[in-house]
């Protein structure tokens, strides 16, 4: 196995404690930090060149996102760290009981191509901070930034301790034989699957941020132009290729007359009414992503855009209408700057619709209405639920973020990742001295004791609790 | 696919909604205590005739234990169902983030035959609370109780959510077959790699509780009676069939020697001077597994016990001395009542013996002196943790149980069994209007609005924690 030497290492380095004290964390994450800051442009210029992202665009989603889950952390790692205390029975009253927070040991982190730096980055900040070692794998589909973090992230962290590898499909593969503590994985529920598989033969447990289509529900009361921005830019931006972008939108057949020409203003007001010169709107990854998207382009009716390009790898912003269930775009999850339309008759159609299908990463509800935002949130499960907005919940580190069934499994963010990452250890310190607590406990067993040991150990019912 | 009808039954009662209400799901809670209370004698009765269970241990274990965890999840199930609501951005600041705990969906439990209703019972528990349809898969193992189980639960819970299925290897496999929202499994690390592949199928979750040779480190500087007391309590309860059982004992040749007698006199003071007609002594459950570890007591020299009867699968409360790490006690878990002792030069070496194997279940270390604890607690891995003292830790529903590595993966015990049962729903509920406030995120992009935004949500870095 090539990577079993570099395994080893990074498993000798975390045995002999070094990920231990907070201060080493503390000054990794801090050279993450300026990794950011001194490679902006570099980081800039690798996403511009690998997917034509807009510099803002990665500014915010890359940059910004991963400063603030590094700040977050920082600001909070010394009080996640510590032991927690717990409650005790009357037999342990004298002693010590906490949950300590232990590292796993060596953490894998296999990053997508679609937020390069965020999705690698973030993982690895809760790894570092729950003092684990970690091998990244960063997307070999991004070249530009492949070849930035492997080049030059080691130089920012300890090499005892974190390594980049550089592999395409196979050595991924052979990379996963390798016993690993803990695997983190981001991209498609397909390669989801045999990675938990891998995983499984090491009884090595996982965080698996899938995807899947994500519904959005639009109520027919509502503002239609709020609407028609929000999903807009949760749609477009990135040129779609995001996990947590509304994939396709439920609405009334009134509704979707009023959202057409809102949506039409929308994407006019963003990029101009010839998106492909606007230097604001993104391109597809690569060749066979761009055949694949611009293959569902053959459902429905193109309503809005569905100009493509093939040698920019330029798909129009588009919308779709009379979209059928059984039409190529709604089979598999988008990943391009379409959005389709389906109508519905109401929100229990909308409702049984999407649990009809594999649970998606998020789900989106337009209402201006509580009534019907808490009726879709009660009545379906999803990875994540943003009301009259799209995106916005995964700028909260305090929200957990990740999937259910098909969309994944785990959860991350703020101290969700520490959490993700370290093993909480139950400790219990008993004193070696007191032994007539323990005797009603050993044999010779007499019932008459029973009641004593009951007492001693037992949770009593409360009253039934009135407040919910 | 002879259980594909009983699942999609009970996806279909999930669907419903009828699990939500929290009215429901105490009824259902209250029932399974109305089991335990009206269903005793038959517990006692079941686990004696399947392995000669003393009804001291199968009180305590399987009905005492189960009442605790579910007073204590009666007492804050409102507390734990409720949204949690969470820091918010400055973005965000006028919206509702909160984190919805939603049900997986259909849950599969299976158990084990050493406490064949505890094992069930404490993880239906979080798995109802949490509102989820369950299939409970008792052990084939233990006949009576598995008989107890199918018959007697029916007849408390909600048969359109809830189902016992009686199975063996084969059946079992066919069963796992079928897409299940949660899979919580405890048995041996070999089944749990079985498990955790059918999972990845299906993308399922997992909760493994699995097992391993927890070590027990004694120190020279101990109350030598007092450990040998608590050391052979948690060794030769259940016959030694324990997955938190104290496996081997690691200590230095002198100490071998003063805890030599001191363990005879704890057997003697338990079991009386033959523990073959104590009837606090338990048997082994079955005849394959007598065979297997009777074969055990190869191993290094007999210094206490040793006698075996086929007939009755009794085996004595045994120790082994100078046993040595290629001996066959120390190649597998023993789950037995056979305590060998490796003899190491100091603690150092005990904990470089420990951390070259498998991490267990349970370590377990004894001192007077709290440094030695706490040097064996830091520079070691396992599930969980106990100083001078053995299986108690796992008495307080306040501490997480679970393994690490072979030992498992998942966590259970009082509100972790909620957890592990509750998917973790990110929600943001933002306003229909206020559009003002995302104005600066949309395109046409700009330098001054990138400062402005990023000023919104980014988390700044705040001053030093010097407290930890």
């Amino acid at each position: 196995s090539p990577h079993a030497e570099l395994v080893s290492r990074l498993r000798a380095a975390w045995l002999s404690g070094k990920t231990r004290p907070m201060e080493y964390r503390v000054a990794q994450l801090e050279a993450l930090g300026r990794f950011l800051d001194e490679k902006k442009q570099d980081i800039l210029e690798a996403t511009a060149a690998d997917m034509r992202k807009p510099p803002f665009e990665v500014e915010v989603s890359e940059l910004s996102i991963c400063r603030s889950e590094l700040n977050h952390t920082l600001n909070n790692l010394g009080a996640w760290m510590k032991d927690k205390h717990v409650e005790k029975n009357w037999a342990t009253q004298l002693d010590s009981a906490f949950i300590r927070k232990d590292p796993y040991g060596v953490v894998l982190i296999i990053g997508p191509w679609n937020y390069p730096i965020n999705l690698l980055l973030v993982p690895l900040i809760g790894a570092i901070a729950a003092g684990n070692c970690v091998v990244m794998k960063p997307s070999e589909i991004t070249r530009n930034v492949e070849r930035l973090v492997a080049e030059m992230l080691p130089r920012y962290l300890d090499e005892d301790c974190f390594a980049v590898v550089t592999a395409g499909v196979e050595e991924t593969t052979r990379l996963l034989e390798n016993k690993f503590d803990y695997i983190f994985f981001t991209g498609s529920p397909s390669v989801g699957r045999i990675v938990m598989t891998a995983a499984a033969k090491h009884l090595t447990p996982v965080t698996l941020e899938l995807g899947g289509k994500n519904p959005c529900y639009v109520s027919d009361s509502c503002n239609v132009q709020n609407v028609a921005r929000r999903v807009a830019w949760g749609r477009f931006f990135n040129a779609g290729q995001t996990c947590v972008a509304p994939d396709y939108v439920l609405c009334s057949a009134e509704m979707q007359e009023k959202l057409l020409p809102a949506l039409r203003e929308a994407i006019t007001e963003f990029y101009g009414p010839n998106p492909r010169e606007s230097p604001d709107f993104g391109r597809i990854v690569g060749d066979r992503q761009f055949q694949r998207v611009q293959a569902l382009l053959h459902s429905g009716h193109t309503a809005i855009g569905g100009q493509t390009d093939t040698e920019e790898r330029y798909i129009a912003p588009t919308v779709l209408v009379e979209v059928q269930q059984n039409d190529p775009v709604m089979q598999e999850e988008i990943f391009g700057p379409i959005l389709p339309i389906l109508t519905v008759a109401s929100v229990d159609d909308a409702i049984a619709f999407i649990n009809a299908r594999e649970r998606p990463l998020v789900l989106y509800v337009f209402s201006s209405r509580k009534e019907v935002v808490n009726r879709v949130l009660e009545r379906t499960s999803s990875g994540g639920f943003c009301a009259n907005d799209t995106i916005m919940h995964m700028t909260i580190p305090s929200l957990p973020f990740g999937g259910i069934g098909q969309s994944g499994l785990g959860r991350y963010h703020g101290r969700s990742s520490f959490e993700t990452f370290s093993h909480q250890r139950s400790a219990l310190l008993r004193g070696a001295g007191r032994e007539t607590l323990n005797t009603p406990r050993y044999p010779p067993y007499a019932p008459h004791r029973l009641p004593l040991l009951r007492a001693a150990t037992e949770t009593k019912r409360r009253a039934a609790c009135l407040l919910l | 696919n002879p259980y594909a009808g009983l699942v999609s039954h009970l996806r279909a009662a999930w669907l419903s909604g009828k699990t939500r209400p929290m009215e429901y799901r105490v009824a259902q809670l209250e029932a399974l205590g109305r089991f335990l209370d009206e269903k005793k004698q038959d517990i006692l009765e079941a686990t004696a005739a399947d392995m000669g269970k003393p009804s001291f241990e199968a009180y305590f274990t399987e009905i005492l234990l189960c009442k605790n965890e579910l007073n204590s999840t009666l007492n804050n199930l409102c507390h734990w169902m409720k949204d949690e609501h969470v820091d918010k951005n400055l973005v965000t600041q006028l919206d509702c983030a909160f984190i919805r705990k939603d049900p997986y969906g259909v849950v599969l439990i299976i158990a084990p035959w050493n406490y064949p209703i505890h094992l069930f019972l404490v993880p239906l528990i979080g798995a109802i609370a949490a509102g989820n349809c369950v299939v409970v898969k008792p052990s084939e193992t233990t006949k009576n109780s598995e008989r107890l189980i199918a018959e007697m639960l029916t007849c408390y819970l909600d048969n359109d959510c809830f189902a016992v299925v009686t199975a063996g290897v084969q059946e079992t496999t066919r069963l796992l077959e079928n897409k299940f929202d949660y899979i919580f499994f405890t048995g041996i690390p070999s089944v749990g790699r079985i498990v955790m592949t059918a999972a990845a199928k299906h993308l399922t979750p997992v909760t493994l509780e699995l097992g391993g040779k927890n070590p027990c480190y004694v120190s020279d500087t101990c109350d030598v009676q007092n450990v040998a007391r608590r050391v052979a309590w948690g060794r030769f309860f259940n016959a030694g069939q324990t997955c938190i059982a104290p496996d081997y004992v690691l200590c230095t040749v002198e100490m071998q020697e003063k805890l030599m007698p001191a363990l005879r006199e704890a057997i003697t003071e338990f079991f009386g001077s033959n523990p073959r007609e104590s009837p606090d002594f338990g048997r082994i459950v079955g005849d394959k597994q007598f065979r297997r570890i009777r074969a055990l007591l190869c191993s290094g020299r007999v210094a206490i016990g040793g006698q075996t009867d086929e007939k009755e699968r009794y085996i004595a409360p045994t120790v082994l001395a100078d046993v040595l790490p290629s001996d066959p006690a120390m190649q597998e878990e023993i789950f037995g009542p056979i305590l060998p002792i490796v003899v190491v030069a100091n603690m150092d070496e005990a904990i470089d013996f420990i951390n070259a194997r498998p991490r267990p279940l349970a370590i377990y270390a004894f001192s007077c002196d709290s440094k030695v604890v706490n040097q064996v607690l830091e520079r070691t891995s396992s599930g969980g943790f106990c100083g001078n003292d053995t299986l108690m830790h796992v008495t307080l529903t306040s501490l997480p149980f679970g393994g690490i590595g072979n030992s498992g993966l998942g966590k259970y015990h009082g509100k972790f069994t909620f957890d592990t049962f509750t998917h973790h729903r990110g929600c943001l509920h933002r306003n229909m209007g206020l559009e003002a406030l995302n104005a600066l995120r949309y395109p046409p992009y700009s330098q001054q609005k990138l400062g402005l935004l990023t000023a919104t949500f980014e988390i700044k870095r705040k001053g030093m924690c010097t407290l930890l």
